[in-house]
């Protein structure tokens, strides 16, 4: 298990949303009360939260060749980054790496939102409710940050959201199998969509979800370059002898724990 | 097969159609001289249309029943311009009496919605997420409007015409609700099958 990679295809990918679906059936999480459709076009709810572990984005159809309009839908959750900001910012290190996947220990957080501010995918987030699934256990906890796990806890032989995948757009295989994958559709690929690219071979030290794009990575918001480097070790232990500074005066309080966590990530950019 | 083969050929010569072979072969075994031939496949318009067939003369099928407690139920494009249609999404199953109660499903599709072109929107001064009402001559009902690019106006016989997509899993009960879309579909079968034309009709929109 030690090296596997997840690779999401894009251009295979027909918006069924089954992998958000899945993901909540098998981590026993619950629906989100939605009124509409809270993203661009059927993006529904508008981000990954505490409750939505996986998600689909719809990016609006782009009609500049009026011969072939192109729709894309990426799928979406945590990239289980090698060298993960949020495990280096943690105070409690609640996070850790397990076979490498990044994991969150919800017994150790103390829901401080330094993972939430520090994820420039806006992965992790602090659930504000607590849900015990059918058989009386504890899926979601109150004030804690949750994530997708790639199936780790509830654990599986493959994930959920690739075993319900019904176009394959979803694979799950080990590294080196999954990238030599990626680069073969890639070929293939460069004849119709001659700017398409795939994203996650060298951010943060490279991701453990590879995605095939269409397009530049930009153009779906994701970071590339400066913006996709690691955290700085010493920024990140600055900012955690300054939150322990702070958080003496939290009392356990989690709005004040998440208070003082921001003041302490402004005052060690200052530094 | 023979038994068979008598039985088709008993139904009314205008209300089936055959291969042109087949026909005549058919034909010859029953004893007539003359192909019988049904009417051939061809284009008809649906009742309620905008416009009018450019392949012949005759709009809409002529062996098409129409019932005569419905044959004054049909809208006109004057006071309905716009073509509607009703389709499925993947996330709920025909009325929805199963997936409608779902949470997970009804977080992904939670109401009722139809789907409109920008143009269109423009038009009506519709913004996407709104409340709609959408009237034809036999209903009326209340949606919220997607405005989006796939939504595109037609050109039809040199006219362009707006189209107003709608979904058709919504009801009463279940868990989460919305106003039936076969509210406003025509009392009108198909000529061959009586299957409803539910999926061709006019209706007109306005924001609430």
């Amino acid at each position: 298990m030690s090296d596997k990679s997840f690779l999401v295809d894009t251009t295979k990918c027909q918006g069924c949303r089954a992998c958000q679906v899945a993901c909540k059936q098998w981590n026993g999480l619950p629906g989100e009360k939605t009124d509409f459709f809270a993203g661009p076009e059927y993006t529904n709810p508008a981000e990954l939260s505490a409750i939505t572990w996986n998600h689909v984005v719809f990016f609006p159809i782009d009609r500049s060749d009026p011969s072939r309009p192109t729709w894309t839908i990426m799928h979406k959750k945590c990239y289980h980054c090698n060298e993960a900001n949020c495990l280096r910012v943690c105070p409690e290190k609640a996070i850790s790496k397990v076979d490498g996947w990044t994991l969150i220990d919800q017994s150790r957080c103390i829901g401080c939102g330094a993972c939430v501010n520090e994820c420039v995918y806006h992965v992790p987030k602090v659930s504000d409710i607590k849900h015990v699934n059918d058989v009386g256990q504890t899926m979601v906890f109150k004030d804690k940050s949750h994530k997708c796990n790639a199936c780790m806890v509830n654990q599986r032989e493959v994930p959920a959201c690739v075993n319900t995948c019904p176009s394959y757009a979803l694979s799950f295989s080990s590294r080196p199998a999954i990238i030599k994958k990626a680069k073969a559709r890639l070929a293939q690929l460069k004849q119709e969509f001659p700017k398409a690219s795939i994203y996650g071979l060298e951010e943060f030290g490279g991701l453990r979800v590879i995605t095939i794009l269409k397009d530049r990575p930009e153009k779906y918001g994701l970071p590339t370059g400066k913006k996709a480097e690691p955290i700085d070790m010493v920024k990140a232990e600055e900012i955690r002898d300054m939150y322990h500074l702070f958080s003496t005066v939290s009392m356990g309080i989690p709005l004040l724990k998440r208070a003082a966590y921001r003041m302490a990530r402004s005052m060690a950019k200052h530094v | 097969m023979n038994a068979h083969r008598g039985r088709i050929l008993r139904l009314l010569p205008n209300r089936v159609w055959r291969t042109y072979s087949g026909g005549l072969m058919l034909d010859r075994m029953e004893g007539l001289t003359a192909p019988a031939d049904g009417p051939f496949p061809e284009h008809y318009e649906p009742m309620e249309s905008p416009t009018y067939n450019a392949f012949n003369s005759q709009k809409l099928n002529p062996a098409t029943v129409i019932l005569d407690s419905a044959r004054g139920e049909f809208g006109d494009p004057g006071r309905f311009p716009y073509i509607a249609t009703s389709y499925r999404v993947t996330e709920h199953w025909q009325a929805g009496a199963m997936t409608r109660n779902l949470p997970w499903l009804n977080e992904l599709v939670p109401t009722m919605f139809c789907e409109i072109s920008f143009t269109l929107a423009e038009r009506k001064g519709i913004k996407n997420g709104d409340r709609v009402r959408i009237v034809s001559i036999r209903g009326s009902i209340e949606a919220r409007a997607m405005v989006t690019e796939r939504v595109q106006p037609w050109m039809i016989n040199g006219r362009q015409t707006e189209m107003v997509g709608m979904i058709w899993h919504f009801g009463h009960g279940c868990k989460a609700t919305g106003d039936e879309c076969n509210t406003l579909t025509p009392n009108i079968g198909d000529a061959n099958t009586m299957i409803p034309e539910f999926k061709a009709f006019l209706v007109d929109i306005q924001k609430v």
